[in-house]
């Protein structure tokens, strides 16, 4: 299962939508961090960030640690971060580590861009 | 006498027994994990505490039953200026209650609560989840032998214990045992044994010196209610290289020999039980188990479990069962099969029942419920646990994929095994972790051993509740402990001269017993 990490990024005309693919660990952080520097936001004024963990198969402590950290960043740089793809396990464990003070969950890429569209229109 | 009264209510409104328990039970296994030298001393420590405990809790409910509160709340025999305006508030004063009135066994009672009966019964209950916390089923199996047992509780806090410890890679300890008494006394008793006897079995020798200092740690205690009749124990050491089982027994139901399509014999075992006399000497038994022979434990409860007319189950009926057992029919479902069988009597239980049963496998013999067990060595580097966490999820899927745990047990492995890398081994790649995971009838149990020094657990929690991650690069620290407290129903930390274990208890969400 040594699976690095693979992302693929989707910029839309209000944020990003962020693809992983592989294990979300502490060896994550280097290659999500060579492609989005979040602790500087999302740039071009983007205020929401998709992160889609459809294939993440293997998430650990510290792959959601790092994941609390990317939130965390948005609420300082005023981006909101949405999760969505991660199975009913994963996002039991989101909520027993307290990542849902931070982070939105969704289904799918769909229902977060609907919530999206609502928050743009002031819904 | 003021501060004692509030201390006394103060102590029952927050779950005495609950909130004793717990704090007893951690501090002894603390004790034990991390002042291995003086585990035996912790163990003796923390028994008397729980001795102690235990008859400051029944003399409270006896206080209690002989001063029942009235409708609201207050005591019949004149109401307590404290309490104006409490209607949780219980007895007064520990000065003014009779000594010795009554029974030590609110439990046990056969007549209808009274004033704080509801109360009591919410105790017991709290009691009730503690003590099966603390004996998860065993389904066990290292070699080609195999631990399985079960146990099922009386209507009241009972007193039977059970436990198999793995020392090594070739010897289980397997233990049965009873403890006076039912209620606050059981519930207080049989985790401090325990601690005891996991003390006292890693410290090695035979199981008749084994039980002859458990004895003498016993016998000092000069307990309530625990030198009258003394805690009954049957405890075997298996090699499961060899078959070959050292047995020894305190007062305990003599055991059975079963090979199927025979007649069962029973081993001689006579003895006083433990703590009764400290100058005691125990006898061992040595035999060698067949390739598909059983060696049953039991406790008393079994034998005696009585029917609506007052007819007691006997060892007869047990004999039979035990010559009609299949030599195809696993362990656990032939216990099962009794128990079931036993409350379908219709009446309730009094006395908790228990049975422990060790087999060698042999030719087909169980392999229907065939038990499975692997083991790995990896070296502490970053992202070791990965490829662990890949085939055990594999083998989860196609042995196990019907307990419900599969995410769990994978989630708590890949963090234990971490842990164990960059903390116990602190990522030196020329040491290993080891990981060795049992999966069983009902159970799953996977040890994780490092070449560290340990952790204390209740030092680690309190340090991460006082200090709340500030830093953003903090977060996540202590995730991992906090993930295995929430996933797994049991677990601990034991160290021996081989390093840290953390094991960890799964029960699957299917077969729940």
């Amino acid at each position: 299962m040594d699976s690095m990490l693979e992302l693929n990024i989707v910029p839309f005309e209000a944020g990003l939508s962020v693809t992983l693919r592989g294990d979300l660990d502490q060896q994550a952080e280097e290659k999500i961090r060579s492609v989005l520097n979040w602790e500087d936001g999302l740039g071009e004024g983007r205020r929401y960030l998709i992160l889609n963990l459809h294939d993440v198969n293997f998430i650990n402590s510290a792959g959601m640690a790092l994941l609390i950290r990317i939130a965390r960043a948005g609420r300082k740089k005023d981006y909101h971060t949405f999760i969505c793809g991660s199975s009913a396990h994963y996002q039991k464990l989101f909520r027993m580590v307290g990542l849902t003070e931070y982070v939105m969950l969704y289904p799918d890429d769909y229902a977060a861009m609907q919530r999206i569209e609502a928050l743009e229109s002031g819904v | 006498m003021g501060k004692l009264s509030r201390l006394v209510r103060l102590a029952r409104r927050a779950g005495a027994v609950f909130a004793l328990l717990l704090a007893g039970a951690a501090a002894g296994w603390t004790a034990a994990v991390f002042l291995p030298q003086d585990a035996a001393a912790a163990a003796a420590l923390m028994l008397a505490a729980a001795a102690g405990a235990a008859g400051w809790a029944a003399r409270s409910f006896r206080r209690r039953e002989a001063h029942p509160r009235g409708q609201h709340g207050s005591r019949t025999d004149g109401p307590n200026p404290d309490d104006a305006g409490k209607p949780d508030a219980g007895p007064a004063d520990a000065a003014d209650a009779p000594a010795g009135a009554g029974s030590a066994e609110p439990a046990g009672r056969t007549g209808p609560l009274i004033g704080g009966g509801e109360s009591l019964v919410a105790e017991l209950r709290l009691a009730l989840e503690v003590q099966r916390k603390w004996q998860p089923p065993v389904d066990l199996r290292l070699g080609a032998c195999r631990v399985t047992a079960r146990s099922r509780q009386a209507s009241d806090v009972g007193g039977d214990l059970f436990d198999a410890v793995v020392l090594d890679d070739a010897v289980i300890a397997v233990l049965v045992g009873d403890v006076p008494g039912k209620g606050l006394q059981a519930a207080f008793m049989v985790p401090a044994l325990l601690l005891l006897l996991r003390s006292e079995v890693k410290r090695g020798g035979g199981p008749a010196q084994l039980l002859g200092r458990m004895n003498r740690v016993l016998a000092g205690l000069s307990a309530e209610g625990l030198t009258a009749v003394g805690v009954t124990l049957g405890i075997g050491l298996l090699n499961v290289q060899s078959g070959e089982m050292r047995y020894a027994g305190a007062g305990h139901p003599a055991p059975y020999l079963v090979m199927p399509g025979a007649e069962p014999r029973q081993l001689d075992s006579s003895s006083l039980p433990l703590g009764m006399n400290a100058e005691e000497t125990y006898r061992e038994t040595v035999f060698r188990l067949a390739p598909g022979e059983r060696f049953v434990l039991y406790t008393d409860g079994v034998v005696e479990d009585a029917g609506p007319d007052g007819e007691m189950y006997g060892f007869d009926r047990l004999e039979a069962e035990l010559a009609g057992w299949a030599a195809d029919e696993p362990a656990a479902d032939w216990m099962e099969r009794l128990l079931d069988g036993q409350e379908s009597r219709g009446t309730s239980r009094r006395d908790d029942r228990t049975l422990l049963v060790v087999e060698c496998i042999a030719g087909k013999a169980g392999r229907r419920a065939e038990l499975r067990e692997r083991n790995w060595r990896v070296p502490s580097k970053p992202g070791c646990e990965r490829s662990v966490a890949a085939e055990l999820a594999a083998m989860q899927r196609a042995d196990w994929s019907d307990s419900g745990r599969t995410d769990d047990i994978v989630t708590c492995v890949a963090e234990a095994v971490m842990n164990a890398a960059e903390h116990g081994n602190g990522f030196d790649a020329a040491k290993t972790v080891a990981i060795q995971v049992h999966f069983g009838h009902a159970i799953m149990v996977c040890r994780v051993r490092d070449e560290g020094p340990g952790f204390d657990p209740e030092e680690r929690r309190s340090a991460k509740m006082a200090r709340p991650a500030e830093d953003d690069n903090d977060y996540g620290r202590g995730w991992g402990l906090r993930l295995i407290d929430e996933l797994t129903d049991y677990w601990i930390a034991t160290r021996n001269q081989h390093g840290f274990c953390v094991e960890m208890y799964f029960l699957s969400h299917h077969r729940k017993s």
